[in-house]
């Protein structure tokens, strides 16, 4: 099998036609490899790789088809959290372990996407690829490889009332390419969960392709939350119609190397985004989401706040950028990334980014910041008799709930703050330590001064 | 002095077809006495160092500049840079053969222009400690107050102290830039010439500003000023740079370096009203180390020029040491100040600040670039940033670009930015008093840009809120 670094042209035909694609889908994967062999792999000179060490993906693990038996289902996550679900899918590996579909209103598909490329090819046709060009390295390899994938769509004045799950698991060490495509037509309103999990040693590069349709909402809320064995680099984009609201959510616990593009592209006059996330990387783990919002329509808007937590020698980067078109009249936007950094040895990049190229802006900014948890908070609730570790989980939790409340999907806000739960407990032992007050330091080393002047 | 005026003094201001007009556009007949043929080779480097009759380290450190301006690719970041023809240029233009220290001794084209500029007049009434002028490459005048020699401060153009102190100049030149940090360094450090040179005794507590004007009149000449300032603990120095010149079809380049230490307990301020004409890309490294407990403020103002591409930035080396940058930039038509700060925290207990205030008029660009970066070892760091973007027309464009990166757990870190237009009610408020709208336009830029105008020497800040009266001449409408 290819690797993502010996991909060919004839390894890409093979993989269309063991799976028997259509052949427009055949044409539409040429094309994506034609795009792909245009573009090199990143390296760290590039821009948007100054900050993740692109080695800490290995391009060099085989492509994997197919999936085994006999995975178990995964426990715990956003998706089982969720309660009562319309449809849950699972992707392992590289191959589709089945649907239930179950309480689906009429005219509503969760399928397999290759099933459905055959199936629905007009349907299908229309909207792969419209939202996630292969002008990206990472994207073009997905498109032109994807060996499973999965298709939502909502037809139009159609709501779906509970979540869709989605739940991708790695078993087999490899790499998996997977893309995963939502449309909601005019009017329709849909919540997505995907919940994304595995403990091998392995590369995920896939794509969430979201084409919001005209006064449509989508919900969608993805989970990362890889074992340390796994390095994920991904794209996560919603084409917002006319009218229609999009939330994202974007939850990244775990991985070895995350590397997630949270974009949002707001088309549509009157379009809505907003952009949730959170992350706590642990131990030697990396982090980057690297997001765009591009305002390309009148009165459009958006709402950016992403939180992270660090601890021990984690690193994490945040990037977001705000375009906002010459053309595009009267946006409001707003971005806020916040991270508080639990260990000594953990490091944060924030990088917030605005590119205004017209006057005519109702609101923009952006906030950022970087900091710790307060000790005269901890100091407080310690006053009333709570202990300190208690105290900090306290706080912590409390610095992510103001994102996680903001979700609109049924469970997640509590799953994710269980999963906090065992992070804060697990890893750092220094925010335990009341050695670490920054204050108390300060006064020791007064308090030495003194005793040495005397 | 006078008090803050909009009257427009001196210059007729519009062209002949009505347009506005940039005050320093003039070009005067000065002939220069020896140039360098155009280009950049090792053979023009070699002969700008003969010509200066250096020291054999000096021009070695030339030459190691050359070869990293070669070999380094043009920034893909910023401002589109494919204008300059770094083969048309003229690297060395030296325009008399003997600096004044008097006016009356320039040739009269030089001094006319530093008549028109106002600088005698200024030194006259004793605003300022000392003055240098630079033309073309090198500095034509010079002076300073006596007393200020007495206590032994000196203020030198760069290579006259690269003569005289050769010890203390190599002691600590390329020390804050290393020769290789960036192309536009690299080039400097081959081709540089001119520049101010000051070291402040330690205690001496220099009370009023000292001034340095630059001044490029020769077409498709670059100019390449190199400044170092040292103050010995405990001092203090203001310095003030001005910078203007003539309108030419052609682009010149202005690439200088500025390095700054400040040792323990010293204060340095240093401030830039950069008014270059639209024909000149201004592609500047400024940097200064600051020690233990001292205090480095940057005060730059970037209103002219083509393309700027400028952060000045400061390395925060010792316990207790603060940075400071106020920025203020104006781009009209044509126009992309990519301007901002750098703050590098590599000791604990340092702070920093950043305040950014642009304006971006017409279809001009205006960016703001900056840096946070906290070492390991930095801790309790506190750092803060503001920017704030007006923008004038629909057209206008505005960018923000910070970065932060921390590796530290216990720094407080904040930044905030906003970008906003004039609002309406404003302008319908101020109208409904009877101020025109192009006068109420202009105090409400004026009265945004007040955090830094007010920190800046009286005679400067009325020449700021003189500029931007004149930028926004024709703005409405």
């Amino acid at each position: 099998m290819p690797t993502p670094h010996t991909l060919t042209e004839t390894d890409v035909l093979s993989v269309s036609d063991a799976a028997s694609d259509p052949t427009w889908l055949r044409d539409h994967r040429q094309e994506a490899h034609k795009a792909f062999s245009d573009l090199s792999w990143p390296t760290r000179r590039e821009e948007d790789w100054r900050f993740t060490n692109p080695a800490r993906v290995p391009l060099d693990r085989e492509l994997v088809i197919g999936s085994p038996a006999d995975v178990a289902e995964r426990e715990g996550g956003i998706v089982a959290a969720a309660g009562d679900l319309a449809a849950h899918v699972r992707l392992v590996d590289g191959g589709f372990a089945g649907v239930q579909a179950t309480r689906l209103p009429d005219g509503v598909i969760v399928a397999d996407l290759r099933t459905a490329a055959a199936e629905h090819p007009e349907l299908v046709r229309a909207h792969l690829g419209s939202a996630v060009a292969p002008d990206e390295v990472f994207a073009a390899f997905a498109a032109a490889t994807w060996t499973t994938g999965v298709l939502v769509y909502v037809p139009a004045d159609t709501e779906v009332d509970d979540p869709i799950g989605i739940t991708v698991q790695a078993a087999t060490a490899g790499t998996h390419a997977q893309w995963v495509l939502l449309v909601t037509e005019r009017h329709a309103k849909a919540t997505v969960l995907l919940d994304q999990s595995g403990a091998t040693e392995a590369t995920v590069i896939n794509v969430v392709e979201a084409c919001v349709g005209d006064g449509s909402t989508l919900n969608l809320v993805t989970s990362q939350d890889w074992g340390s064995g796994i390095s994920h680099v991904t794209t996560h984009r919603g084409k917002v119609g006319r009218d229609a609201t999009y939330q994202q959510t974007e939850v990244t616990l775990g991985g070895d190397t995350v590397y997630v593009r949270p974009d949002v592209w707001l088309s549509g006059k009157g379009s809505q985004g907003e952009l949730l996330g959170v992350y706590f990387p642990t131990g030697t783990e990396k982090v980057e989401h690297r997001s765009l919002i591009f305002h390309d329509a009148d009165h459009s808007t958006s709402d950016y706040v992403h939180k992270g937590a660090l601890s021990d020698t984690a690193h994490a980067t945040w990037y977001g950028n705000i375009r906002i078109d010459i053309d595009a009249k009267q946006t409001v936007s707003d971005e806020t990334n916040r991270n508080l950094i639990l260990s000594p040895g953990a490091k944060a990049d924030t990088l917030p980014f605005l590119e205004i190229e017209t006057a005519d802006v109702a609101g923009c900014g952006h906030h950022s910041s970087v900091g710790q948890v307060d000790e005269v908070q901890l100091w407080y609730l310690q006053s009333r008799g709570i202990p300190r570790d208690e105290a900090a989980r306290m706080l912590v939790f409390a610095f992510f709930s103001e994102v996680l409340e903001r979700v609109d999907a049924p469970g997640v806000a509590e799953a994710v703050l269980a999963d906090i739960e065992q992070a804060v407990k697990a890893a750092p032992a220094t925010l335990m330590d009341p050695r670490r007050d920054a204050a108390a330091r300060h006064w020791a080393a007064a308090a030495t001064e003194e005793a040495a002047q005397a | 002095m006078s008090a803050p005026t909009n009257e427009i003094r001196g210059e007729d201001l519009r062209e002949a077809d009505g347009s506005k007009a940039y005050k320093y556009g003039w070009a005067d007949e000065s002939k220069p006495v020896n140039t360098i043929k155009k280009g950049l080779s090792e053979d023009v480097v070699r002969e700008i160092s003969a010509l200066k009759d250096e020291p054999e380290w000096m021009l070695e450190a030339r030459l190691k500049g050359l070869r990293h301006f070669e070999r380094r690719p043009m920034p893909s970041w910023g401002s589109d840079l494919s204008g300059i023809d770094f083969d048309d240029i003229y690297y060395f233009v030296r325009s008399t053969e003997k600096q004044a220290n008097s006016w009356d001794e320039l040739p009269d084209d030089i001094k006319n222009t530093y008549d028109r500029l106002g600088i005698p007049e200024a030194e006259k009434q004793r605003l300022i400690a000392g003055v240098a002028a630079q033309y073309e490459s090198e500095v034509v005048y010079h002076k300073v107050r006596e007393d200020l020699e007495e206590q032994g401060v000196l203020f030198l153009d760069t290579d006259t102290a690269l003569k005289e102190h050769e010890d203390i100049f190599r002691e600590h030149f390329a020390k804050v830039i290393p020769i290789n940090d960036n192309k536009f360094s690299a080039l400097n450090t081959a081709v540089w010439s001119g520049g101010s040179f000051i070291w402040i005794p330690e205690g001496v507590k220099v009370d009023i500003p000292l001034q340095a004007y630059f001044r490029i009149n020769q077409q498709n000449m670059g100019q390449f000023e190199r400044t170092l300032i040292i103050a010995e603990p405990g001092s203090y120095v203001h310095y003030v740079e001005g910078c203007t010149a003539p309108i030419y079809s052609s682009d010149s380049l202005h690439s200088a370096v500025v390095e700054i230490i400040v040792k323990p307990g010293a204060r340095v301020r240093y401030t830039t009203i950069q008014n270059w004409s639209n024909n000149v890309y201004n592609l500047v490294t400024k940097r200064a180390a600051a020690y233990e407990d001292a205090t480095m403020e940057w005060i730059d103002g970037n209103i002219g020029s083509k393309v700027t591409m400028k952060y000045p930035a400061v390395w925060l080396m010792g316990r207790g040491a603060r940075g400071e940058v106020l920025s203020v930039a104006w781009a009209g038509d044509g126009q992309h100040q990519d301007a901002g700060a750098k703050m590098v925290h590599h000791a604990p207990d340092t702070s920093s600040s950043i305040v950014s205030k642009s304006v971006a008029q017409g279809e001009g660009r205006t960016s703001y670039r900056g840096l946070v970066e906290i070492h390991e070892g930095a801790e309790r760091v506190k750092s803060s940033v503001v920017c704030d973007a007006l923008l004038l027309d629909d057209h206008a464009r505005s960018d923000t670009y910070p970065y932060m990166n921390i590796a530290e757990d216990d720094a407080q870190i904040g930044h905030e930015a906003s970008v906003s237009k004039i609002g309406e009610d404003q302008l319908f408020y101020l109208m409904s008093r009877g101020i025109s709208e192009e006068e109420a336009m202009a105090m409400i830029v004026r009265g945004f840009i007040e955090p830094i105008s007010k920190e800046l020497p009286m005679e400067y800040s009325v020449e700021l809120n003189r500029l931007i009266q004149l930028n926004m001449e024709g703005a409405v409408g």
